[in-house]
C-alpha cells in the first residue's frame, strides 16, 4: 500500500488479527470504515472503549457483566440451583437459551491444553475452588465444557480434584455435534445434552 | 462408483482439459512429464481430498496462477453426484461442494467416494518403516468407518497434547497428566479394536490374490500385536494392558518427553510362508505382496462399503514380467472402474478401453 496511507494500513493489520478474519475481509472493513459519516464513526469508537471500560468480571461467577455481582447470580430464583461451568462466556450466552430451567455457571476463562501453555493454575479452577468452599446450597456441579479433547480433559481434571466437595459432579452428555462447540448448538440439542447428562467415571 | 467426467482448471501441467470416462478401463499413456500423472493425482484428490504424493495444496496450482479447480461427475451407490473443489492460495483455504452445497469438512466425502492408487512406490508397504502400514490401515479404516477418523483425530490430538505435557519443564502432576492418560486409553484402544477387525478380514482377501497372481502356494501372515495381544479380546481389555503400559512406562516418557506406547507407535509384521517377508523376501516376492495389499484394500473398501473404489493403476506395469502383467490385467475386472497409467500401450489388453494420449500437455482421445 502507498506510503501515505499507514493509517488504513494500521487499520487492516489490527482488523485482521480478529478470529476468522482474514486479509481480505480485513481490507474490505477498513474500506467500509473509511466511507462511514463521522457521527457512525463515533458511535462504534465509543461502544468499543464502553465494552473496554464498562465490562468486569463477575467476583462470584467471573461472568463478563456490567456490574458486580452479575445479573445470573444475583437472581434470586437461581439460589440453590445447580452450576454449570463452562469455558467462555460465549458458552453462557448459548445457554441462557434454555429458558424452561433455571441454573447458575461459573465461567473458566479457558480450557486445559498443554500446547497452549494453559494449564489448571491458568483458567478460573481456584475461583471455583472458593465459590464451592464459601457456599453449601451447591446441589450439583454440571461439567458443559466443549466435546473436544481440551474440553474433556478439563471436564475430567475438574471431576477429579472436585471429588472431596462430595457434591454430584455430572458431564453433560455427547448429544452435541461430534466436533461442535456449544456456541454453535441449537436449543433442542443443548438442552437433550443438560437433560441427558451422566455421571463421570 | 465410476467417474463419468471431470473438468480440471490450473491443476499442475493442465491448463484446462475437460474429459469422460469409460466406466470401465481407461488406459493414459504419453512420454514422461507429460503430465498423466498429475491426472490421477487430479482423480485421487477429487475423491480423497488430499494428493496421493502428499504434496500441499499450493504445490497443485499451475505456475503463474492463483486458484486450481476440480468438478466432476461420479456415478455411486446413491445416485450421480457432484463434487467441486479447488485451492487458491491467496485465500489459503480449500472448497469443497457436494451437489453445489459448500462442506465444512472435507471428510464428509471420504465415505461416498473412495479410490485406492497402485503404484511402484507400494513396494515401501512391505519393505518401508511401520509408519507406512499404519499408514495402509488407517486409510481403508478412514473410508470405512467414519467413526475411525474421528477416533483417530482426537487420539492425534490427544498425544500431543500429553507429548507437550512430557516435554514440559517441571514433572506434571499426576492428577493432571492423568487426565490426558485417560483419553490416549479410550481413543487408542478404540483405534486399536478397529485394527484387529481389519486385520482379520485382510489377510483372507490378501493371500487370495496373492494365489492369483503367483502359482507359489506359500501362505502370507499378518501379524498384528498391540501389548502382546494377538487378538481383539475386547475394548475393556485392550485398555487394562494400554493403562498398564503406560503405568510401567512413566519414568521413562517423563525421562524421555514423549509417548512411548499406543497405536501411533504400532507395526503390522508380514511373513511369507513362515519367514519375515521384511528381513528374507526378494525384490520380486516384495512386489507382489505389496501389490496383493493394495488390492486387497481396494477389495475391503469394496465389500465394507458396498461400492468398488476406483482403482488407479500408476505405471506398475513395467515393472512386472509378461506373465505376471498378464495375471495383473485379469485382474483389473474386479473392479468397477480402472484407470492404467503407462507410457506406451500395452500388448497385451483384455477388455475395450477408452485410450487417451497425453502430447504437450494435451489430451488426444483414440
Ligand atoms: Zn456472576
Amino acid at each position: 500500500m502507498a506510503q501515505n496511507l499507514t493509517s488504513l494500513e494500521h487499520l487492516i493489520q489490527i482488523l485482521e488479527k480478529f478470529p476468522g478474519i482474514g486479509r481480505k475481509t480485513a481490507q474490505r472493513m477498513a474500506f467500509y470504515i473509511l466511507q462511514m459519516d463521522s457521527e457512525g464513526i463515533y458511535a462504534l469508537a465509543q461502544s468499543i472503549k464502553d465494552v473496554h471500560e464498562k465490562i468486569v468480571h463477575c467476583s462470584v461467577c467471573c461472568n463478563i457483566t456490567e456490574t458486580d455481582t452479575c445479573p445470573i447470580c444475583s437472581d434470586e430464583k437461581r439460589k440453590s440451583s445447580p452450576i454449570i461451568v463452562v469455558e467462555d462466556p460465549i458458552d453462557v450466552m448459548a445457554l441462557q437459551k434454555i429458558k424452561e430451567m433455571k441454573y447458575r455457571y461459573h465461567i473458566l476463562h479457558g480450557r486445559l491444553s498443554p500446547l497452549d501453555g494453559i494449564g489448571p493454575k491458568d483458567i478460573r479452577i481456584k475461583e471455583l475452588f472458593a465459590r464451592i468452599t464459601e457456599n453449601n446450597d451447591i446441589p450439583e456441579i454440571i461439567l458443559a465444557t466443549n466435546p473436544n479433547v481440551e474440553g474433556e480433559a478439563t471436564a475430567v481434571y475438574l471431576h477429579k480434584i472436585l471429588k472431596p466437595f462430595e457434591i454430584p459432579v455430572t458431564r453433560i452428555a455427547r448429544g452435541l455435534p461430534v466436533g461442535g462447540d456449544l456456541e454453535f448448538s441449537d436449543e433442542i440439542t443443548l438442552s437433550e445434552s443438560i437433560r441427558g447428562r451422566r455421571a463421570i467415571r | 462408483m465410476y467417474i463419468d467426467k471431470i473438468k480440471l482448471t490450473n491443476f499442475r501441467s493442465h491448463k484446462d482439459a475437460d474429459l469422460t470416462f469409460d466406466p470401465s478401463i481407461n488406459l493414459i499413456t504419453g512420454r514422461n512429464g507429460s503430465g498423466k500423472t498429475n491426472l490421477l493425482e487430479a482423480i485421487y484428490y477429487l475423491t480423497i481430498g488430499k494428493s496421493h504424493r502428499k504434496s500441499p495444496d499450493k504445490d497443485l496450482v499451475m505456475f503463474d496462477e492463483t486458484y486450481f479447480r476440480l468438478d466432476g461427475y461420479i456415478a455411486t451407490k446413491e445416485g450421480r453426484i457432484r463434487i467441486e473443489t479447488g485451492f487458491s492460495p491467496e485465500q489459503g483455504r480449500k472448497m469443497v461442494k457436494l451437489n453445489k452445497t459448500r462442506l465444512d469438512r472435507i471428510s464428509e466425502l471420504l465415505q461416498k467416494v473412495s479410490c485406492v492408487q497402485l503404484s511402484p512406490d507400494d513396494i515401501e508397504l512391505t519393505r518401508g518403516s511401520p509408519l507406512i502400514r499404519r499408514h495402509f490401515m488407517d486409510m481403508a479404516l478412514v473410508l470405512t468407518a467414519p467413526s475411525y477418523l474421528h477416533a483417530l483425530q482426537e487420539y492425534r490430538r490427544v498425544l500431543s497434547q500429553r507429548n507437550e505435557l512430557l516435554r514440559g519443564v517441571s514433572v506434571p502432576d499426576p492428577t493432571l497428566l492423568g487426565v490426558w492418560d485417560d483419553q490416549l486409553v479410550e481413543w487408542g484402544a478404540r483405534l486399536i479394536l478397529k485394527r484387529f477387525e481389519f486385520i482379520n478380514r485382510l489377510v483372507d482377501l490378501v493371500n487370495k490374490l496373492y494365489h492369483s497372481l503367483s502359482s507359489n502356494p506359500v501362505h502370507i501372515s499378518l501379524s498384528y500385536t498391540p501389548f502382546g495381544l494377538s487378538e481383539a479380546v475386547s475394548l475393556e481389555r485392550i485398555q487394562t494392558l494400554f493403562r498398564e503400559k503406560l503405568a510401567n512406562n512413566r519414568a521413562r516418557e517423563l525421562k524421555q518427553g514423549y509417548t512411548l506406547t499406543g497405536p501411533h507407535r504400532d507395526n503390522l509384521r508380514i511373513a511369507f510362508g513362515g519367514l519375515s517377508l521384511k528381513r528374507f523376501g526378494s525384490q520380486g516376492q516384495h512386489r507382489l505382496v505389496s501389490t496383493a495389499l493394495r488390492l486387497s484394500q481396494a477389495l475391503y473398501l469394496k465389500e465394507e462399503n458396498e461400492d468398488c473404489p476406483v482403482v488407479l493403476f500408476d505405471d506398475v506395469f513395467a515393472e512386472l514380467d509378461s506373465q505376471h502383467k498378464e495375471l495383473l490385467f485379469q485382474m483389473t475386472l474386479r473392479f468397477d472402474q480402472v484407470f492404467i497409467v503407462s507410457p506406451q500401450e500395452p500388448k497385451i489388453f483384455p477388455r475395450q478401453a477408452k485410450k487417451f494420449h497425453l502430447q504437450d500437455g494435451d489430451f488426444l482421445q483414440k
